[in-house]
């Protein structure tokens, strides 16, 4: 196995990861040197977006396992690659005004959002946990210092540092998993474990025993802090409404990508041939599904006595991993699938909806109360109606592609035999139709109260024209509500990912 | 028992007593002071483990580094305002069952024989099991000169560095990704505010927001 | 040589003990000096592998842990002193929003 030596397929192989890496260091540069703060930092960090989007779709026809089978560079890498690029491109153009106003230059956000998307990178092409575990902490640690991003305000440097500590602390425990993996299989490749697994001597002896259980168990509950998942979801409603608003939506969804993608390589597809042994394999599915349950349900119930609606936004992203669990818990490549399309479309909406609070949110966090939205419908009708399109997404109602992702996640569980947890989970959507549709209701049809600082009344005034500063906002926003519409009308798009995805 | 199974022994009633003593100590200097038995405990498992390199890796960055950077956090937050950190106890009937069950499923695991003897079924049958039988049987006793002369080598530094630079390339790289990361991170996120400020810092701040 | 199971009883003392501080305390630094407490945990575990198997994988790992978390640790405290500067407090229950 030594004398590995590298060859020019290996590094075109990672482009995309080289190029979001190099666009972070000149934006953090450019910064460094920039007197006066200018938009040039966006446009690079967008360029350097596009480019790694664009890298990771050239990959496409350069398949294969590189650097010595430490990364699988397939469909499925690439798509992530690109999913990832779209959020970072989405986060940076509703950054920008949203920044402006805390004095936080764009450099630091954009900087560290690149390096994000570079370990998120490696946890979507990793084939050996060494690479999974290093992409989940270089995601990690620029998540908690965007958590902390705004200095000066108390909630902010809280919500890092709750962040920081859960997020070190559940580290330990994916550790933890990886090392008992390690004493199972006597090695952390991925292909390996998988090819263990499908010999029935050595499947027979780890599967049998209590460590791989373990194993499995830890990486999960490493996983469940990571998504957000139920009985590890608690730092989530502190931290989205702790850190800026922007900085949670992207957490809430490239970074929940991101762990899914490692979580689908590592569950469904290296440990895939667990299914040759059916008594271990509903085991690990029942193991998956009862979280994905607990996490829907808790998300769901949680999320409905919510007045702070990043506090909502943040339970229904803890139901959302239970949806995405529930997908993870088929097993298969369908399921895997399911959920790779559940992700692309959800990025879009909880980005979106994610874009609109960031745009009406005030100084110091003022503007989030449920009640601020009051009589939105009529002071910013296109905001409105932007924040309408999401939340039906959000929903599951039919135009618009939350509907295809959820119906896509159900049937996979339902093929693979879980459909109890399916049926259940449908009963767990009915509830949150109730939470997403009330901010529909007090947009249109409550009047602002008197007296309160209702956003739409107060300050700045009724600016329902597209001002200068917030075109890229707009942007961002347009971006997302075509992309689900589009899903939405047009679900072919995802089938024919699904079909690319698993070509040979 | 070999001299080296007592200093084992030696080493884990250590570890495990400064462990406790970290996690139950009142006082966050003695904490901190503990946990350098612990990481230096580790170091010499480390080293009859004949891990040569890690156990001077552990010294080097556990002890150097990382608790000095504690000792540090320790001093800068304690300093300035000479309020009592000294941590208190919370009893917590949720965190104390976690623990319990954590606990006692581990010490389950660790007393089932399958989990841990590659001598036996039926890890014995796979390939690394037959390897690890190798390994263990491999004698190891006797003084420490005997063992040094058995085992002949120049330590695992040569063979990691080897293995770094070749086969665990990419991880290699891609670490000095992540130190960059914590290294803007770290000074973008303690540094002075350098930008004007909008308002002044107020430390009387209302302390309870909404609970 | 005392035997593998022996290794990995002391790590997963090492782990619960690591894991009680973390749901115990409330400092800010001691609930991080508990959690280096679980990565030495594993990593002791690694390396107890490593030996038993003879297999240099896991040392090649824990070399990795061990970085990450001095590059863990760094980040860490600056976010404690920024926290400090605006708050004089690293008592996690005086952090108000953190209520888990």
């Amino acid at each position: 196995m030594t004398g590995f030596t590298v060859s020019a397929r290996d590094i075109y192989g990672v482009m995309p990861l080289l190029i979001l890496a190099g666009t972070g260091l000149v934006v953090l540069l450019w910064d460094a040197f920039e007197k006066v703060p200018t938009r040039t930092p966006l446009f690079l960090t967008i360029l350097g977006a596009i480019a790694a989007g664009a890298a990771a779709i050239i990959n496409l026809g350069n398949t294969g396992r590189i650097f010595n089978g430490m990364i699988l560079n397939d469909a499925f890498a690439n798509y992530y690659a690109v999913l990832f690029s779209v959020g970072v491109v989405i986060a940076v153009l509703l950054a920008e005004r949203y920044l402006k106003e805390e004095e936080v230059l764009v450099g630091e956000f954009s900087g560290l959002t690149l390096f994000s998307a570079c370990g998120m990178v490696m946890l979507a092409s990793g084939n050996d946990l060494i690479i999974t575990f290093l992409g989940l902490e270089t995601m990690s640690i620029a998540f908690y210092v965007l958590a902390g991003l705004f200095r000066r305000r108390r909630e902010s440097n809280e919500a890092a540092l709750k962040y920081f500590l859960l997020g070190a602390f559940s580290t330990g425990f994916f550790l933890y998993g990886i090392a008992l993996m390690y004493g199972t299989f006597a090695s952390t490749n991925l292909d390996t474990i998988s090819k263990a697994l499908e010999n029935p001597t050595t499947a027979h002896a780890a599967l049998t025993s209590p460590m791989f259980w373990m194993a499995a168990g830890m990486l999960l509950v490493g996983f469940s802090f990571k998504v957000a998942a139920f009985p590890f979801h608690q730092w989530a409603p502190d931290v989205y409404e702790g850190a800026p608003t922007v900085v949670s939506g992207f957490f809430s969804t490239a970074g929940k990508a991101g762990a899914f993608a490692a979580l689908i390589l590592i569950f469904n597809i290296a440990l895939g041939p667990i299914a040759l042994d059916p008594g271990a394999f509903t085991k690990m599915q029942t193991l998956l599904a009862i979280l994905a349950l607990a996490s829907m349900f808790y998300g769901n119930i949680t999320a409905l006595s919510q007045m702070n609606i990043k506090r909502m936004l943040a339970y229904s992203s803890v139901a959302h991993a239970g949806y995405m669990l529930l997908g993870a818990a088929a097993l298969n490549k369908e399921g895997s699938t399911s959920v790779t399309i559940y992700l692309s479309v959800y990025t879009l909406m909880q980005m979106g909806a994610f874009g609109v609070v960031a745009l009406l949110e005030k100084e110091s966090g003022r503007g989030l109360e449920l009640n601020d939205y009051a009589g939105l419908g009529r002071r910013r009708p296109w905001l409105a109606f932007i924040m309408s399109i999401m939340m039906l997404s959000l929903t599951g109602i039919p135009p618009f592609g939350g509907f295809f992702a959820k119906y896509y996640v159900f049937a996979a569980a339902i093929r693979s035999g879980l459909t109890v947890y399916a049926v259940l989970g449908m009963i767990a959507t009915l509830i949150s139709v109730y939470f997403y549709l009330r901010v529909m209701v007090v947009m249109y049809f409550r009047e602002p109260e008197e007296g309160t600082a209702g956003i739409a009344v107060s300050g700045s005034g009724t600016v329902a024209v597209v001002g200068g500063d917030t075109i890229s906002a707009w942007t961002a926003l347009a971006l997302a509500a075509i992309g689900l519409l589009a899903t939405g009308l047009f679900p072919i798009i995802l089938t024919d990912v699904a079909k690319t995805f698993y070509a040979p | 028992m070999s001299i080296f199974d007592i200093l084992f022994y030696l080493f884990a009633a250590a570890i495990v007593l400064s462990a406790a003593f970290v996690s139950l100590s009142r006082n966050i200097v003695h904490a901190a002071f503990s946990l350098l038995f612990t990481f230096l405990g580790i170091a010499g498992v480390y080293v009859l483990l004949s891990a040569d390199f890690i156990a001077v890796s552990q010294i080097l960055i556990y002890v150097g580094g990382i608790l000095v950077l504690i000792v540090f956090g320790v001093m800068l937050t304690n300093r300035v305002t000479n309020i009592d950190i000294r941590a208190a106890i919370r009893s917590r009937i949720p965190a104390f069952i976690i623990c319990a069950g954590l606990l006692a499923l581990l010490i389950a695991f660790i007393t089932q024989a399958h989990w841990i003897r590659y001598d036996e079924e039926p890890w014995k049958k796979t390939p690394w099991g037959k390897n690890a039988v190798e390994q263990v049987t491999k004698p190891l006793q006797g003084s420490v000169r005997e063992v040094i002369d058995q085992q002949g080598s120049q330590g695992t530094a040569a063979e990691i560095g080897k293995l770094l630079m070749s086969d665990y390339m990419l991880p290699f790289e891609l670490l000095s990704i992540v130190l960059l990361v914590a290294l803007i991170g770290a000074a973008m996120i303690a540094r002075q505010e350098a930008v004007q400020k909008k308002r002044p810092l107020s430390p009387s701040l209302p302390t309870e927001v909404s609970q | 040589m005392a035997p593998l199971s022996h290794y990995l009883a002391v790590s997963a003392i090492l782990f619960v003990i690591g894991t009680a501080g973390v749901l115990f305390r409330r400092n800010a630094i001691i609930v991080f000096m508990c959690v280096e407490l679980m990565l030495n945990a594993v990593n002791l575990t690694l390396i107890a592998f490593s030996q038993f198997l003879g297999d240099q994988t896991g040392q090649i790992l824990v070399f990795f842990v061990m970085t990450v978390a001095a590059a863990e640790a760094a980040v860490g405290l600056a976010i404690v002193i920024a926290l400090f500067r605006n708050r004089q407090t690293v008592d996690i229950a005086k952090v108000n929003i953190l209520k888990w």
